[in-house]
């Protein structure tokens, strides 16, 4: 989360004075550039999903200006969505890349929704970060082995005598 | 596929059906134990469905039908635990799962990939309390299976696979109901999870174990198992947690053939994948076939499909053919082909080929090689992926 914070950030900074205004052919543009079934709309790279608020503040429009992308500029546009294909960019960093987000008709700006945190692992019951050491634990249960052993030998063995 | 490797694969094939021809006694196997006409895995494994711990009829039948120096006694001290170590009541099953790998994996114009790996290290448990039945394991993760994590580490952790409590019912005990984190009972249980069938459908025997209540029966040629599935409880937040339930029933039509269905509905808040919304299905069949007395074939085809809640869906399939062929007692040759396409948009085929060797050297001991060839289906085009793997399996 912070590395991703860290990278929007950055490129807010880095590219404040390039941001393009609204171009309201570009959803059309990029369904006609990914041949894709999903509609798309203007919140994907700015603030409102219509058109006429100048400021691109989403994660993959950020992304799109920094691989290129001006306003009123197609061909921009598609060789952004080339460059973002090609490294397989994924401004959510949810492990599915933009251009597969958009394909498959998923938010490429959002890893969770409704303010669901990522998933996390681990016992539910443990209430705290595990100081657990699986290593300790093995070498733990082969004593407890061993130690099962050497009492069954004296068992059999007290048995014969 | 490179000119090398291709020449590598026909020399494996001849050199193995050569033997086969010059060395034949029988046929032996593990879901390939369809050959001995056992199509059931209740009298072997503590779970009932297949895996987990062997029991002692298991350990002797392991020793007796797999090991390559015929073993004459399977009742040997090196069948039971740990090689004879201790001495058990039937009533408490020890096992161990050991599993160290060599891999190299090329994927595309990418560097070669080679690692040495610890896929299972886990010690298991079941215990016998006249009809009650107490089963768990406990091992050692270096790394991936967080879905069966213990620990919150990022890796190096402590996992349980599986921890139930059951209760035999019925008077041979043929029926088992049993509640905890369990196996999914869907597909052929087999030992690669790396097969597509296994990953698209979510029930690996790594990390894809749920929580919930389960139901098995045995009844004439039928046997099948219903789960209950509440989630599993080592993901958090409840959101990521799948909820429905997954079936199979398998048919065993003569003693060398059975075929049964599956079945798996789900639905999380979130998919701990695509983070939105699943109502996630699979639903499919397979077979188990011992056409000659080397020979067992194994098929599983399934039909995947996830309802993404605005965000569309993706409807795919993932199927597999493998064929098992019991060169000499002991020594197997596996071909295995296999296909899938999950649905996603403008996703097209991807394909696979494996050609296996395993060797069942020792008590409990089996080397397996595999070399596999890929060409998986990418947004930007497709690439080739070949990787080579060398498993040292030891059951304690």
């Amino acid at each position: 989360m912070i590395k991703l914070l860290q990278r929007a950030l950055f490129l807010t900074i880095a590219l404040l004075p390039r941001l393009s205004s609204a171009s309201p052919e570009y959803p059309f543009a990029i369904e006609n550039y990914l041949g894709s079934v999903h509609t798309y709309d203007c919140a994907l790279c700015h603030a409102s999903a219509t058109c006429g608020c100048p400021t691109v503040v989403t994660p993959f429009g950020l992304s799109l200006v920094a691989f290129g992308a001006k306003g009123r500029d197609i061909g921009s546009l598609n060789d952004a969505l080339d460059a973002s294909r090609a490294r397989e960019w994924d401004s959510d960093g949810d492990g599915l890349s933009d251009v597969s987000e958009l394909l498959l008709g998923s938010d490429p700006n959002t890893a969770a929704l409704d303010g669901v945190s990522p998933p996390r692992h681990g016992c539910s019951l443990h209430p705290a970060r595990s100081s657990l050491d699986p290593v300790a634990f093995a070498s733990f249960a082969a004593l407890v082995l061993a130690w099962i052993r050497a009492r069954g030998s004296r068992t059999r063995h007290g048995n014969v005598t | 596929m490179t000119r090398a490797r291709l020449a590598r694969w026909f020399v494996s094939v001849t050199i193995g059906v050569v033997w086969a021809c010059l060395s034949a006694k029988r046929a032996n196997a593990y879901p390939w134990m369809i050959r001995y006409g056992s199509s059931g895995c209740a009298s072997c494994h503590s779970d009932p469905s297949g895996g987990g711990v062997l029991t002692s009829s298991g350990r002797a039948s392991s020793e007796l039908l797999t090991r390559s120096d015929e073993a004459s006694d399977p009742v040997s001290p090196a069948s039971r635990f740990l090689w004879g170590a201790f001495r058990l009541p039937d009533s408490v099953r020890l096992g161990g799962d050991l599993r160290g790998a060599y891999t190299s994996t090329t994927i595309g114009d990418r560097p070669t990939d080679r690692r040495l790996l610890l896929p299972r290290a886990d010690l298991e448990a079941d215990l016998e309390l006249d009809r009650f039945r107490v089963a768990a394991s406990a091992g050692y993760a270096a790394s991936g299976s967080t879905k069966a994590a213990l620990t919150r580490r990022s890796s190096k952790n402590l996992v349980s696979r599986e921890h139930w409590l059951g209760y035999e019912i019925g008077e041979d005990r043929a029926w088992l109901v049993r509640a905890g984190r369990i196996a999914v009972p869907f597909g052929l249980r087999v030992m690669e999870d790396a097969l597509w069938v296994r990953g698209s459908t979510r029930t690996t025997q790594d990390d894809d174990q749920e929580y919930g209540t389960a139901l098995y029966g045995a009844a004439g040629p039928f046997r099948g198992e219903l789960m209950a599935i509440v989630g599993n409880f080592q993901i958090r937040p409840d959101d990521y947690r799948e909820r429905g339930y997954s079936a199979y029933v398998e048919w065993a039509a003569t003693p060398g053939l059975a075929l049964g269905v599956s079945s798996l509905i789900t639905r999380a808040r979130r998919d701990i994948e695509l983070r939105v919304t699943d109502y996630r299905q699979a639903h499919g069949a397979f077979a188990r076939w011992s056409p000659a007395s080397q020979l067992a074939l194994l098929a599983e085809a399934d039909w995947v499909y996830q309802s993404l809640t605005n965000h569309g869906h993706r409807s795919g399939h993932a199927a597999f053919a493998q064929a098992d062929w019991e060169a000499k007692q002991g020594i197997h040759f596996m071909l295995t082909l296999e296909t899938k396409n999950d649905g996603g948009a403008e996703e097209h085929e991807s394909y696979g080929a494996w050609a296996s060797a395993v060797w069942f050297f020792a008590p409990h001991a089996d080397l397996r090689l595999d070399d596999m060839y890929r060409r998986l289906d990418r947004v930007d085009g497709g690439v080739d992926s070949f990787a080579w793997l060398a498993t040292l399996h030891l059951y304690l």
